[in-house]
């Protein structure tokens, strides 16, 4: 790997640089699942001995007789069943505690500060993309959605957005627009920069995601995820992964977990979901094998308020857990303690782990990259991974 | 296209949200000082737009009332309706409304003095002073907006009070709205954020000065010393010749796509400065000027997506029955009005264009004269809250009403093959010469009948050269 100081300090660096780092794209992949609207921590692992739990939630908490056992204290949401077979196979790291100083309870701006990852203008995946040089014509990185947000752009680098990878490259092989392509060719555009760039973008869009497709097009078939959203999201990127895309970074969404009224139904809903999704996705990795390459990272904007509303929902709170899912987990099970409900902070779950810390262990020692530089900032990472990843037979 | 009609198209373009069919003619029969007045004349009239009933809503915000959960949570709704509502009736009127100069201008200041606040009725309060002082003195525009209720939230200058001064609008008076940076001290930034402390407004909405939060003390700004209230402020700043240079090179690069000459910066703003910051005076002198109408200025600006939405609208007499369509397109693209990324606005130019918007910019003119549209919604941009029946709106049915008949009636009566040379002429502002052997296959196409004028239509303006005017 070249100094990074070259990447983050210069427009465009040198190209035999830039083809230098790309090429270790396919070593590691990263999935980062975004639960939309604060999702309700207290509710997805259920403290199922402790009274203050109770005593918050009169209608919501949720009965011992009614949550997948971990542990003799705490179990998962029965939606969860999927999680708990991860975790049962030593796959799933509970993070508990998770959040920032000064929280805001804004879902934007709490949002923003978890993809940009502070303060700034790029995302921390997009310093990352940045500072591995990623080329515009390699797709190092892709949101599954419409529209890329903050989170994949960097200064320099930015991922890319789609959530249907066939229709893009459709859309790309319009042959009106192919003719007036080659024509431009052809004939040349004159003294026209913007023009000239405009074509330049489709030239070099089609011909990335041409390449993309003529390898998705070989894709295996995955048939077992269920017919939802976020399962056609997860689905493309094990599609994406098994046909051996070089792309690494994947990021998808799920919700909205703004559960403020009638929470109980909607969050078993979205919990089902989630866990199903993943479930299938995990099996997929595997059947394909290259689950051994994966990390995915789990995270909500905020955890929810320990005490119920009077809508039988929860308002926006502060302290989260986070969960990782990768066959190299150096702890899994809970990373840390799980219960604070003794030591409320205005009601809120306290927190103890400042996410920049996960992302630097996940920077560090899973994409093996200087996690200051891209943090902008020192957090002390957390040992995540195993201390040296082996081969392991899945 | 003779040199003439090529010049009022490229006025058309960068003073309006380009062409009408009703429009094309009654310009290229004008002389360009001509035209010029023409658009400042169709300008003159000013009406606020109000789609929002002012007593809709209380000023109050809504989090403090003593409502129940429920009540507070349909009000949060409708208050992101109400502010979805201003989003579609604003862009309806770039698209259609008669006062096209006016609307340009409100754009810019909307961009210039951006803002992002959630209660509808303060969004459409500042949006109409924007639109109101949009071609008047730009001094009237500054004192309004620094006492203007959304501005005074999205700006912090509620917590700007005597002793603990909260710099936040201080510094973007300075940096943004008026010298541009590099022409002030901190100093300057913290005198000045003194001046402004105690700005408030009523449940009406009415700007007062709290005298118990106002800092009364004297004040060193840029070199003066004196009492200084926050008028006192802005005056200083208008005073200063920098302001008329910023202010002036950045709406010649918005007309002109180009960065101003020094020669010609110093011309422009003399002429600004000395007509007392008269916007509508400096955008006649930019817009009558040699160098707007120069070559290399024609045909070179890459659309923002207001303007590719708002443009194909206009040619296509595009009317959707919801707002969700369009909300839904600026928020793919990227640039969604009434909620600009930060207070420095929105990046312009090459960053409107990349691998994940070109596709849904080259696919829009297919989406606004397919009949029936599903319109997927998943996310609304103008909401601060994740509420899920306000995130929900997935596959909705937008109907889209679109004329395209006056477009056929100027092109007829020629040969199929000058009917698209026509069209071409008229919606495209670059170079063109490469795409003929499209041209022609399209007009055999189009002769023979294989291709519907509405499709004709749908090609054309998917093409790049539809991305840039």
């Amino acid at each position: 790997m070249a100094e990074p100081s070259i990447f983050s300090t210069t427009g465009s660096s040198p190209l035999f640089l830039q083809n230098e780092s790309v090429t270790n794209y396919n070593a590691k992949k990263l999935i980062v699942i975004q639960l939309n609207g604060g999702n309700d921590g207290l509710n997805t692992i259920v403290p199922y001995r402790n009274d203050i739990y109770y005593n918050s939630r009169p209608t919501l908490g949720i009965k011992k007789n009614n949550v997948i056992d971990i542990d003799g204290d705490h179990g998962f949401h029965r939606s969860l069943s999927g999680f708990s077979d991860l975790y049962k196979q030593g796959y799933l790291s509970v993070i508990n505690r998770v959040g920032y100083p000064n929280a805001t309870r804004s879902h934007f701006k709490s949002m923003d500060f978890w993809q940009q990852g502070g303060n700034f203008e790029t995302g921390w995946l997009g310093r990352y993309l940045d500072y591995i040089g990623a080329a515009d014509d390699r797709l190092a990185a892709v949101e599954i959605s419409d529209v890329l947000t903050r989170v994949l752009r960097g200064e320099r680098a930015k991922g890319v957005a789609f959530d249907d990878l066939e229709e893009l490259y459709y859309d790309l092989a319009n042959p009106l627009v192919n003719e007036a392509i080659h024509l431009s060719q052809t004939t040349g555009i004159e003294n026209n920069a913007n023009l000239e760039y405009i074509y330049n973008i489709l030239v070099s869009s089609k011909a990335l995601i041409g390449s993309a497709y003529e390898k998705y097009n070989q894709r295996p078939n995955l048939d077992n995820f269920p017919d939802t959203d976020f399962a056609r999201q997860l689905k493309l990127i094990a599609e994406m992964i098994s046909c051996g895309l070089e792309t690494q970074i994947f990021y998808a969404s799920l919700g909205t977990f703004d559960t403020h009224v009638g929470q109980s139904s909607k969050h078993t809903r979205l919990l089902k979901t989630l866990s199903e999704g993943l479930e299938a996705l995990v099996n997929s990795l595997k059947k394909t094998s290259t689950f051994e390459n994966v990390c995915i990272l789990i995270f909500s904007e905020f955890g929810r308020r320990v005490k119920e509303n009077g809508g039988k929902g929860t308002d926006h709170g502060a302290g989260n857990s986070m969960f990782i899912i990768s066959p190299h987990l150096k702890k899994p099970g809970f990373y840390n303690d799980y219960d604070a409900l003794n030591h409320l902070v205005k009601g809120d779950l306290p927190f103890e782990i400042d996410f920049r810390q996960v992302y630097a262990g996940i920077l560090n020692d899973w994409l093996k990259v200087d996690s200051q530089v891209i943090l902008k900032g020192q957090f002390d990472k957390l040992n995540l991974f195993a201390d040296r990843i082996t081969r392991t037979v899945i | 296209m003779n040199v003439h009609n090529r010049h009022i198209n490229h006025l058309v373009n960068r003073a309006t949200f380009g062409p009408s069919p009703k429009s094309i003619r009654v310009y290229q029969a004008l002389s360009i000082p001509e035209a010029v007045d023409r658009l400042l004349m169709e300008s003159e009239h000013y009406e606020p737009l109000l789609p929002i009933p002012t007593d809709r809503f209380k000023l109050s915000n809504p989090k403090k009332s003593k409502d129940d959960f429920k009540a507070k949570r349909k009000l949060k709704r409708k208050m992101v309706g109400a502010k979805k509502r201003f989003n579609f009736y604003w862009l309806m009127k770039m698209a259609h409304g008669q006062e096209q100069l006016r609307e340009r201008l409100a754009f810019f200041w909307h961009d210039h003095f951006a803002c992002n606040e959630k209660h509808p009725l303060l969004v459409q309060r500042q949006i109409n002073t924007l639109r109101k002082h949009a071609l008047g003195y730009f001094g009237d525009l500054v004192v309004e907006l620094s006492k203007d209720p959304a501005m005074i939230l999205y700006l912090n200058s509620k917590q700007n009070v005597k002793d603990r001064p909260n710099e936040n609008f201080g510094r973007e008076l300075l940096e943004l709205f008026t010298i541009g940076i590099g022409k002030y001290s901190e100093k300057d930034i913290k005198e000045a954020s003194r001046a402004f402390t105690g700005y408030r407004f009523d449940t009406e909405g009415n700007f007062y000065i709290d005298e118990s939060k106002h800092d009364n003390g004297s004040k060193q700004f840029m070199g003066q010393t004196g009492h200084f209230k926050g008028d006192d402020i802005i005056d200083i700043l208008l005073r200063n010749p920098e302001t008329g240079k910023y202010v002036a090179g950045k709406l010649y690069h918005y007309f002109t796509g180009q960065e101003i000459g020094m020669g010609q910066l110093e011309e422009l703003s003399n002429y600004f400065y000395h007509s007392g910051y008269h916007i509508g005076k400096l955008v006649k002198y930019i817009l009558t000027s040699e160098v707007f109408y120069a070559d290399q200025n024609i045909g070179t600006k890459i659309k923002s997506p207001v303007e590719l939405l708002a443009s194909m609208m206009r040619i296509t007499e595009a009317r959707p029955s919801k707002g969700s369509f369009t909300l839904g397109v600026q928020n793919k693209l990227k640039q969604t009005l009434l909620r600009p990324p930060n207070v420095s606005g929105w990046r312009s130019g090459k960053a409107w264009v990349d691998l994940s918007t070109i596709p849904d910019r080259l696919k829009l003119a297919q989406q606004i004269l397919s009949t029936n549209l599903q319109v997927k919604d998943r996310q609304n941009p103008l909401s601060d809250e994740g509420d899920e029946d306000v995130l929900q709106e997935s596959e909705k049915n937008v109907k889209i009403k679109t004329r395209i008949n006056p477009l056929k009636k100027i092109t007829n009566a020629r040969s199929a093959k000058k009917q698209v040379h026509y069209l071409g002429n008229v919606l495209f502002m670059s170079d063109t010469d490469h795409l003929r052997p499209l041209y022609d296959r399209l007009a055999s196409q189009f002769e023979s009948g294989n291709l519907s004028f509405s499709e004709l239509v749908v090609s054309l303006l998917s093409l790049p050269e539809y991305q840039i005017h």
